[in-house]
């Protein structure tokens, strides 16, 4: 190992999507990261043809809860941060059929109770999209009790996702 | 084991904020004459220079700085400056990283203020002290600092039972130890002299509904930390495991809908107040 950096590894971009934010880019050296989705639900997309890739970070499932909020920030909720992250993505050439999805996060606690799960509904008012939009998930990592970050690759088309105890890498090319 | 014993037994205790107790009371007396709140600030010279240097920033809208305590006082009040005061204080506890608890820095400090605001906000809606439940819910994980310093309780050893028996962190630490982190941070409150409102809430904070006082307090710091772990500030091993009170909602009775306003305010005024910490630490 050791030597002069490849070119790629200069031109490395990392990007960090916050609370209720996205990424998208079509550019391959870029890396897109989020941190601690504990009820909020990560979205990663790939369309790997054309090396456009994305990712939202929902924290509500639904923008009636606050429409001016929305208005500015519409990645906050489930509803109005999906459409505008396909939006995103089709912007960059991304084609829907060709689109695959991973999904994370989504976290509850113990209790039985129905009430407060909002890492529940945050997977019911995604999935809900998804099936309207017939998108394709390749893969999800859902509930549990830990809180995920995740670095999504572009140009591998690869999903690490870090945990408080160790790392998992989900492939989605 | 009791609360007080582990006090006891770990060796170096977090440090006192010892203005938090004083500045309270001075606060909600009346005739507290307003020089001696100002007087108390700035027996810490680091805190007065914070302070000054907070109340200056774009958050409170100065046209020209305040180049002294009086000033600021007279620009933003003294809840304001109280609450900038509790801010640094917190920071100062909760600011480094707890490798056992995998906490990394500045973490549990996020999770602290998170819950302060959350505490202040409901505390609005509901006609009550915002700021006394504001240090409540920043000061609430207290305890789990003091356990992680003492010689033989080991987190590793409560995550182990959490995993095996999907438990909560709390009810783990109860069999394990016989005490919680909850009741350790109100015994060390306590020889710190805050008072019954500001620790019976953090004691019941994972039941509630067994609060003898305050039972208002301690359902809205339960349903507060419900509220944050929701903005993903919960780090930390297993940080979901916990026990929800549906007890907690009811006996307060703000709808869900409004929580989850809660919870954006909230997450605007944490990266509010970050951006203003980095700027002033930069400065």
């Amino acid at each position: 190992m050791g030597g002069a950096p490849s070119i790629g590894s200069i031109f490395a971009e990392r990007v960090v999507v916050g609370v209720g934010d996205m990424a998208v880019s079509n550019n391959a050296n870029v890396t897109i990261s989020t941190y601690a989705l504990g009820s909020c639900v990560g979205v990663v997309a790939i369309d790997s043809a054309v090396q456009v890739g994305g990712m939202l970070h929902i924290m509500l499932p639904d923008s009636t809860l606050t429409p001016e909020k929305a208005a500015r920030q519409p990645s906050m909720f489930a509803d109005t941060g999906m459409r505008a992250f396909l939006k995103a993505l089709y912007g960059l050439k991304a084609d829907r059929r060709r689109l695959r999805l991973f999904l994370a996060g989504g976290a509850n606690v113990l209790s039985g109770s129905d009430f407060f799960k909002i890492g529940e509904r945050n997977i019911v008012a995604v999935r809900a999209f998804i099936q309207r939009e017939r998108l394709s998930v390749i893969s999800e990592e859902l509930g549990g009790l830990n809180n995920r970050t995740l670095h999504f690759k572009i140009k591998e088309g690869t999903v690490e996702m870090k945990l408080p105890t160790g790392l998992k890498t989900i492939r989605m090319v | 084991m009791k609360a007080e014993d582990v006090l006891s037994q770990v060796e170096k205790l977090p440090p006192a904020p010892a203005v938090l107790p004083t500045l309270l009371n001075l606060l909600r007396d009346t005739n507290s004459d307003p020089g001696e709140i100002i007087r108390y600030i700035r027996l810490d010279p680091s805190l007065t220079a914070q302070v000054l240097r907070l109340s200056n920033s774009v958050y409170y809208a100065m046209s020209t700085p305040s180049c002294d305590l009086e000033d600021a006082v007279a620009r933003i009040g003294y809840r304001e400056v109280y609450k900038i005061v509790a801010m640094v204080c917190g920071q100062q506890l909760f600011n480094h990283s707890i490798q056992s608890l995998f906490l990394g820095k500045g973490e549990l400090w996020e999770y602290s203020l998170a819950t302060g605001y959350i505490m202040e906000q409901m505390a609005t809606d509901l006609g009550m002290d915002a700021v006394t439940c504001y240090t409540s819910g920043l000061l609430h994980a207290l305890g789990k600092l003091v356990i992680t310093s003492h010689p033989s309780m080991d987190y590793a050893d409560v995550f182990r039972i959490v995993e095996a028996r999907g438990i909560s962190i709390t009810q783990a630490e109860r069999e394990l130890w016989g005490v919680t982190n909850a009741e350790v941070a109100a015994a060390l409150l306590r020889q710190w002299r805050f008072r019954d409102e500001i620790v019976m809430p953090i004691e019941f904070q994972s039941c509630p509904a067994q609060a003898p006082k305050f039972r208002k307090q301690a359902c809205m710091m339960h349903l507060s930390i419900w509220t944050v772990a929701s903005l993903g500030l919960n780090y930390g091993k297993d940080a979901w495991a916990m026990e929800a009170s549906p007890y907690a909602m009811h006996h307060i009775g703000i709808p869900e809908e409004r929580m989850q306003v809660f919870m954006v305010n909230a997450h605007d005024k944490l990266a509010m107040v970050k951006e203003l910490l980095v700027r002033s630490e930069g400065a």
